[in-house]
């Protein structure tokens, strides 16, 4: 019940917000479609639920007490991720970066109503042809070691991001180490020597920002991008769900203080930190203040978050008060997150609308991998057993999958979606028998060291044993798995491939808009087409890591790239559903549900959520990494 | 002993209890002998039972209390029927500790009782390698182990067959220093004794006098400890199960307790009954080894 | 000079063991199917596996690799965990996972000696007595339950139906002492009911064979008090085994804590050991096992050594 609430508290912030970022320079159009989509849907409810939704919102601000007792405290906080390190090659998975958010900050942020808004810049505005983009910063922030946040600061980062500044290391390294002939000593020092520590340093930014041709300061608050394709939604870009953060320039030295220590611009600073546990304390010149009372942030003074990998713990730990909130995925919690639910007087729930759209990616590029032929991709995705899934490993707390993405997604369009068929996946596992000889259709995925994970594994096996499909998978933790399908430097002629799985069910699309999906659908980051400086260096290494499916069918390209250049939401619209058409129709890859993030707290927090980015302007409540801590008090 | 479930030699020599030697067949025995004849027949005889298969999930029932009408010892959260489970997992499980026992104990008893007949330098090269292997906990010994030989990968996952051949491997060689220490122990004991020192004087032949004198003798400390290590065997298992090493998916009573330690708090069932049945299993073989050790002791003292 | 001999050949022969143990652990590792630098960093540039094999003596054959970590462990090196973008020393990780283990082997070790004394010397003194009797039947049969059952229902029963104490978590003593204290009751209960069994049965059968000596009917026909008795003739003389066992116990402790550190979700060495392998980790790995080993083999080489100089005896007994 409480969850419907925070729904409605979504859609009604959404209403209400004022949209300041251009989409394809037309503010207001955007403006006018959201707010009849939204209202279309909530219909008359929103009158009867308003007063619910004041009533909880106003009922928390009455009970908080005068600013001056809000400061102080010590918070522990459950979480399900580990931590991988703080480099630009070290994606921290959604828990793990909620508490990487604490120390880290993007240029921009996501308002509830889906749009885009500065945190550290102030605003940015596109050329006419959509492929300059002028991003104006902040001035006065600066970094927890003194450094000023500045133009220069910003270039530095997506410099060291997108891999301009350490190509020449990796390709300086590479050739060394090749001169350096057949000894494998004498070419790993002359490699290293050649590459310093700083090869380290390249991560999947490098394709995520493979449409930055140039980046520079115009002076010290202006940032200007120069874009390969035109791109009407480059702020998204500069958010990437939250990971687009901006580090020190000290951080990106080398590669020992880059992973190591997190120096950001965030309000709280780095304690300590290990596999498992994250601690930050207040940083007490932090430049925000909540722009409705002007009370100096952050009223913390210390997070600790833990990682309890299995929920039944963590919501246990919630439960006792042995840390004060914890964070759940509905795709697999759900007995859990049931259970607390029913704990009213204990927590409090904080629910992430269904935004999440986890996909079974086909790699069809491996040596090896059943998925090149069509059958083997149709007989898969046609014996998926949604309904029971999400019945049995999500206690009905996901929804039944019915496209690539949510209803709420502009790529979202039922068109060649595969429907439950047993006896199709059986005719076409016999079909692809036939073409290519082989004896089985079978194939090999990961499941991370969790019960669940392994539960949920375990019920996919089972599922397409049903329609004689062998799945085998192997239990690695969450950090090697996602090391090895995202892998920039495989040897092919010992059976390696850049994605090292033949099919992995992986959370990459998410949110009400394409942003962020974009980058993982495409065939290369690098078309042929590109002028980015680092092209021909990554093109067939970085380059090709992100599309986990490795298909070649570039009209998939095409559609997207066209509905990232369109003029209008309509026209962008049109594009975005053509590419997921196809990416349905060729059974690329498939969808099991769509979900939400959940977070409990209990009644000692207060002050989540609330926090606005700008007057009247709020960030979403709980989205993948959780909440935003830097409003959060003690009661 | 204990936690460790490190099978300590001196701990089991030492401690006779004898308590249980007044009455002549302890309550304990009929009662270990009876649970172990139950899970043998459940281990050949099992998939007679009218169980369902515990290999299907039953979506409309998921988590239901034990007696349930149509699942008699309830299901997990996830749909499997328990009792099926159980069934299949003592199978399983026995089959595991049986054959990395007796082939552990088989070469360990080889090995320790040839390296203390024959003394010198192959003795000295067989003690230090007992040493070395039973230096490293056998637990983390059979985790490294089973690590690196059932080692899974995108290209070469592990087939579930291969899985458990590896688990025995590892187990076997687990075991192969324990009983071979112990073996190695009762030799040295035995050849120094009156009638060994006789038939070797009399010229038999080396091999002639192990088979005759050293082995019926040593038989039964091998017997009585196999027993032990057979319960220890078990708990190795379900302890690589619950760090996620050993058999996955539920097929195993460890692995049935690692797949429901998740739900501890919802389906406590699912935890009970498998610790329940590994835990009555090595009290019953601990037991059972213990009435043995204390007949051969009886006998020894008649001598 | 007999000692010094005897210690010269006890550390010669702890150092060969030593060495066998960890050269056959590099030999594991090596035996691993495919690049070990790939494993270490899955994703990571060809050159940076390349810097990885050269640095960690990987590109040298299996005697090379162990001649490069053997020599790199005894200068206090201990390898790295390597992450995409970085790395960190195994120092800084045991640092940090040392104190948990070991705060929870020595509260399991006080609690085990604590309960087994009386009960041994009760249970001995009264041989054959009721009291005996269950005390020898509870004990012989919670030595049996395994730990991990053991913990798993303390957990269930005390942290998550009754919530007396939190289910997992760590807390140093010097942060927060009765949070530390509060957290460590059920790990250090599910490890101290098999030592509390083992150890009081150990300790009886010794107080058993002490009390047929003939100095205590001696002292005992004196009229010198029982408990008295018991305390000074025979516990003392009885407790040498006892203590040499709880020694022997202390290495394998270090790497059967295993277990319950997973369960607990303590961040200790067995805890570390299971990271390092569902991570791929194998340098960790081994340097983290080598350890435990090391510490095994340290305690029963100390503790043997302490029981041959103290009673010459046993040398013989020992044979």
């Amino acid at each position: 019940m409480s969850g419907v609430t925070h729904i409605v508290a979504d859609m009604v912030t959404a209403v209400t917000s004022i949209q300041v970022y251009i989409f394809g320079g037309n503010s207001m159009t955007q403006s006018q479609i959201t707010r009849s989509r939204v209202m279309r849907r909530i219909g008359v409810a929103v009158a009867a639920t308003i007063a619910i939704t004041t009533m909880a919102s106003t009922g928390s601000q009455a009970a908080s007490k005068p600013n001056a007792s809000k400061y102080g405290g010590e918070v522990k906080v459950g979480i399900f991720d580990t931590f991988p390190g703080f480099c630009v090659g070290n994606n921290p998975a959604n828990s793990s970066l909620m508490a990487t958010r604490t120390v880290y900050e993007s240029l921009f942020e996501k308002t509830r109503g889906g749009d885009y808004i500065g945190l550290l810049a102030k605003g940015g505005v596109p050329s006419a042809d959509m492929k300059t983009w002028t991003i104006e910063l902040k001035s006065g922030i600066t970094f927890h070691n003194g450094e000023a946040f500045d133009a220069a600061a910003v270039v530095a980062n997506i410099q060291a991001g997108a891999g301009h500044t350490y190509a020449g290391y990796y390709v300086a390294g590479a050739t060394a180490a090749a001169k350096a002939g057949g000894n494998a000593a004498a070419q790993a020092t002359a490699g290293a020597t050649a590459a310093g520590a700083k090869a380290y340093l390249l991560g999947t930014a490098v394709p995520y920002d493979a449409n930055i041709v140039n980046v520079a300061a115009g002076d010290t608050t202006h940032v200007i991008f120069t874009l390969d394709r035109a791109q009407n939604d480059f702020p998204g870009t500069l958010y990437a769900s939250g990971r687009a953060f901006m580090r020190a320039p000290a951080q990106l030295l080398d590669s020992k203080t880059c992973a190591g220590t997190p120096i950001g611009t965030g309000p709280f600073k780095i304690v300590s930190w290990n596999t498992d546990q994250m601690i930050v304390e207040k940083n007490a010149s932090y430049w925000r203040t909540d722009p409705v009372s002007g009370a100096k942030l952050p009223y913390l003074d210390k997070i600790t978050f833990n990682n309890v990998k299995e929920g039944s713990q963590r919501a246990a730990a919630v439960r006792k008060g042995s840390v004060d909130a914890a964070m759940f995925s509905g795709a697999s919690e759900g007995t859990f997150i049931k259970d607390l639910r029913n704990r009213k007087s204990v927590v409090t729930e904080f629910k992430s609308p269904y935004e999440y759209y986890p996909s079974l990616w086909l790699n069809q590029g491996k040596p090896g991998s059943p998925f090149k032929n069509i059958h083997a991709r149709n007989a898969v995705l046609s014996c998926m057993d949604r309904v029971n899934y999400v019945k049995a490993r999500t206690k009905g707390e996901a929804q039944v999958a019915t496209s690539l993405v949510g209803k709420s997604n502009p790529m979202y369009t039922t068109r060649g979606f595969q429907k439950y068929d047993p006896t199709f996946a059986k005719a076409e596992v016999a079909l692809y028998k036939q073409e290519t000889g082989a004896t089985s259709l079978t194939f090999t995925g990961p499941s991370d060291v969790s019960s669940t994970s392994i539960s949920n594994s375990k019920f996919m096996q089972t599922m397409w044993a049903a329609c004689d499909i062998t799945y085998n998978f192997i239990v690695e933790e969450g950090a090697v798995i996602i090391a090895k399908a995202f892998n920039a430097s495989p040897k092919v002629a010992e059976g390696q491939y850049y994605n090292a799985y033949d099919a992995i069910s992986i959370l990459l699309f998410e949110g009400t808009d394409v942003t962020f999906n974009l980058p993982f659908l495409v065939t290369n980051a690098f078309p042929a087409t590109s002028k980015s400086p680092v092209a021909a260096f990554f093109r067939t290494s970085l380059g090709t890591i992100l599309g986990l499916n490795h298909h070649s069918d570039t009209t998939v390209d095409t559609a997207f790239y066209a509905g990232e250049a369109a003029a209008s939401k309509a026209g962008a619209e049109t594009q975005y559903q053509n590419g997921t058409a196809i990416l349905q129709g060729q059974a690329i890859m498939g969808s099991m549900l769509n979900f939400y993030y959940d977070f409990f707290a209990g009644k000692t927090l207060g002050g989540i959520g609330t926090l606005q980015i700008e007057k009247g302007k709020s960030q979403r409540l709980v989205t993948n990494w959780g909440i935003d801590w830097t409003g959060v008090y003690k009661k | 002993m204990s936690e460790t479930s490190q099978l300590s030699t001196t701990d089991v020599i030492d401690t006779p209890v004898k308590v249980r030697r007044k009455r002549k067949r302890p309550l304990g025995f009929y009662f270990a002998a009876t649970w172990i004849a139950l899970i043998i027949f459940l281990a050949v005889f099992g998939w007679i039972l009218p169980a369902p298969s515990w290999d299907t999930s039953f979506y409309d029932s998921l988590g239901v209390h034990p007696f349930h009408h149509s699942h008699i010892l309830g299901t997990t959260l996830d749909g499997y029927d328990m009792f099926a489970g159980l069934v299949n997992g003592a199978r399983l499980s026995v089959f595991v500790s049986l054959v990395s026992v007796t082939i552990g104990g088989a070469i360990g008893t080889f090995i320790g009782v040839t390296s203390a007949y024959f003394r010198g330098k192959i003795d000295m090269i067989v003690t230090m390698a007992f040493n070395v292997m039973l230096s490293i906990p056998n637990l983390v010994l059979s985790l490294a182990l089973l690590s690196v030989l059932a080692y899974s990968d995108e290209n070469h996952p592990a087939t579930m067959s291969r899985r458990v051949g590896v688990l025995m491997l590892s187990l076997t060689i687990v075991i192969i220093p324990i009983l071979g220490r112990i073996a190695r122990g009762a030799t040295l004991q035995w050849s120094s004794r009156e009638f060994v020192l006789a038939s070797k004087s009399m010229g038999t032949k080396n091999f002639t006098i192990i088979r005759k004198h050293i082995l019926p003798n040593v038989a039964p400390a091998i017997l009585a400890i196999g027993f032990l290590a057979i319960g220890s065997v078990i708990i190795v298992e379900g302890s690589l199960a619950i760090l996620g090493i050993g058999v996955p998916g539920g097929a195993s009573w460890g692995s049935m307790l690692a797949n429901g330690r998740g739900n501890i708090a919802y389906s406590p069932w699912e935890v009970y009954l498998p610790a329940g049945a590994i835990a009555l299993t090595v009290i019953s073989c601990n037991w059972f080894g213990d009435y043995v050790r204390t007949s051969l002791d009886k006998r020894e003292s008649k001598i | 000079m007999d000692i010094a001999r005897l210690l010269v050949k006890r550390l010669v022969l702890m150092s060969t063991v030593v060495v066998i143990a960890t050269f056959l652990l590099s030999l594991l590792m090596w035996m691993l199917p495919g690049d070990p630098a790939q494993l270490l960093v899955p994703n990571g540039t060809e050159i940076i596996q390349k810097v990885i094999r050269h640095e960690t003596g990987l590109d040298r054959g299996i005697f090379g690799y162990y001649w490069h970590w053997l020599s790199h462990m005894l200068t206090g090196d201990f390898g790295k965990y390597y992450l995409n973008g970085g790395y960190r020393e195994v120092t800084e990780v045991l640092k940090r996972c040392l104190p948990p283990s070991l705060f929870l082997i020595l509260y399991a070790q006080i609690v085990a000696l604590t309960l087994a004394i009386p009960l041994g010397l009760i249970s001995a003194y009264k041989e054959g007595s009721r009291f005996d009797r269950i005390a020898s039947t509870v004990l012989f049969t919670s030595v049996s339950v395994p730990g991990f059952a053991l913990a798993l229902i303390l957990s269930l029963i005390f942290a998550v139906q009754l919530g007396w104490v939190d289910p997992i978590g760590y807390e140093s003593p010097f942060g927060d002492p009765w949070a530390h204290f509060k957290l460590m009751i059920l790990p250090v209960t599910s490890l101290a009911v098999g030592l509390t069994s083992s150890y009081t049965r150990l300790l009886r059968t010794d107080v058993i064979a002490t009390l047929k000596e003939d100095y205590v009917t001696m002292a005992a026909s004196k009229g010198i008090s029982n408990r008295r008795v018991l305390w000074k003739h025979v516990f003392r003389p009885s407790s040498t085994t006892l203590l040499t066992s709880a020694a022997l116990n202390m290495g394998g402790l270090i790497g059967g804590t295993i277990i319950v550190e997973t369960i607990f979700v303590i961040p200790g060495i067995g805890y570390e050991i299971a990271y390092s392998i569902g991570s791929r980790q194998v340098v960790a790995m081994q340097t983290l096992i080598a350890l435990v080993s090391f510490a095994y083999v340290f305690f029963n080489t100390t503790v043997d050594l302490l029981t041959n100089i103290t009673d010459p005896r046993t040398r013989e007994r020992r044979v």
